[in-house]
């Protein structure tokens, strides 16, 4: 239901004043049912629409506040068709219509509701494979054998027994 | 007799039909007309949220406002309008203080101060509804 409808619908409240009693009673109850059964959502349902080209998502919470707000508003409409025909009945529409933006205020979706970014994708992990062992040299299993100790740890060099010379493919430095 | 009636409190035949007029008639539809332009400027501002449309239901509300200052103008003119004349004149005066409150979230957003205020609208359109809507029956 838009505002022209409304509009609308106020007019016909109006103009029902100078009905008599029982026919005015009739045309404002059908025009409150008419505002309770209106459809609703499709206006609601564009709010938050991402922008073109970003991976955003709606805003759900902010969607469903202004769709409580819009029920609000309404049941709350749907009162003013009862006033008489001075301007209060306009003046319950203007409340009413303000009264969005006081809801809204209150419920933590003034404004539009912007879509959230999207969520963090999770990194691909590479797959956890066993090391494999450290393959040690055939010259450090020399060095080893004859009860030296490789160097470094995986060879190929064999260190010496005196750890200030470097290692060398033959033991000792200088050996 | 009727200047007695007024002392009293109540408005003269005369002035009765003037507030009754001024309520129902030209005043009372130019503020009609300003409030439906402020209720659809409000509306739309509400379902695009840009500021554009925000400042033309700013607009609007200014409008109202001033149809309401001129309404409010002419019912106090009216006079031996008795206490219906002053009841009247206050309930407009409550609808301005409500179109301000309005106005002050639209413009600030909802900070602290204007909600404050903006939540004191609803309150003061009630008072000045029932209390037209009285005067306007209590005028018939």
């Amino acid at each position: 239901m838009n505002q022209e409808h409304l509009d609308d619908l106020a007019r016909a409240a109006a103009r029902a004043d100078d009905l008599s009693l029982s026919r005015r009673t009739a045309v404002k109850l059908a025009i409150v049912a008419a505002m309770v059964a209106a459809p609703f959502g499709a206006r609601i349902a564009t709010a938050g629409a991402a922008p073109r080209g970003t991976a955003q998502f709606p805003n759900t919470l902010c969607l469903e506040c202004k769709d409580r707000i819009e029920q609000t508003f309404r049941r709350n409409a749907a009162r003013c068709f009862t006033r008489p025909r001075i301007f209060v009945l306009q003046w319950c529409a203007f409340e009413t219509a303000a009264r969005k933006y006081i809801d809204a205020a209150k419920e933590g979706c003034f404004g539009k509701c912007q879509p959230l970014s999207a969520p963090p994708t999770p990194v691909p992990q590479p797959p956890i494979t066993p090391q494999p062992m450290p393959t040690v040299s055939d010259e450090c299993l020399n060095c080893m054998s004859v009860g030296g100790k490789c160097c470094p740890p995986n060879g190929p060099l064999c260190a010496c027994a005196n750890a200030s010379l470097p290692c060398s493919r033959y033991g000792c430095a200088g050996d | 007799m009727e200047v007695a009636e007024a002392a009293a409190g109540s408005a003269t035949p005369r002035a009765r039909r003037r507030l009754r007029r001024l309520l129902a008639g030209t005043g009372g539809r130019r503020v009609q007309r300003d409030l439906t332009a402020c209720n659809r400027a409000l509306a739309h501002a509400y379902d695009t949220d840009e500021p554009a449309d925000r400042a033309v239901a700013l607009e609007r509300l200014a409008q109202a406002r001033a149809s309401h200052a001129a309404l409010r103008r002419k019912l106090a003119a009216v006079p031996d309008a008795g206490a219906s004349g002053r009841d009247a004149v206050a309930a407009m005066e409550r609808f301005d203080l409500a179109l301000v409150a309005f106005a002050q979230l639209l413009i600030s957003g909802p900070t602290p101060e204007a909600l404050a205020a903006a939540d004191r609208a609803p309150d003061l359109v009630a008072r000045a509804t029932a209390d037209l809507v009285r005067v306007y029956e209590e005028l018939a």
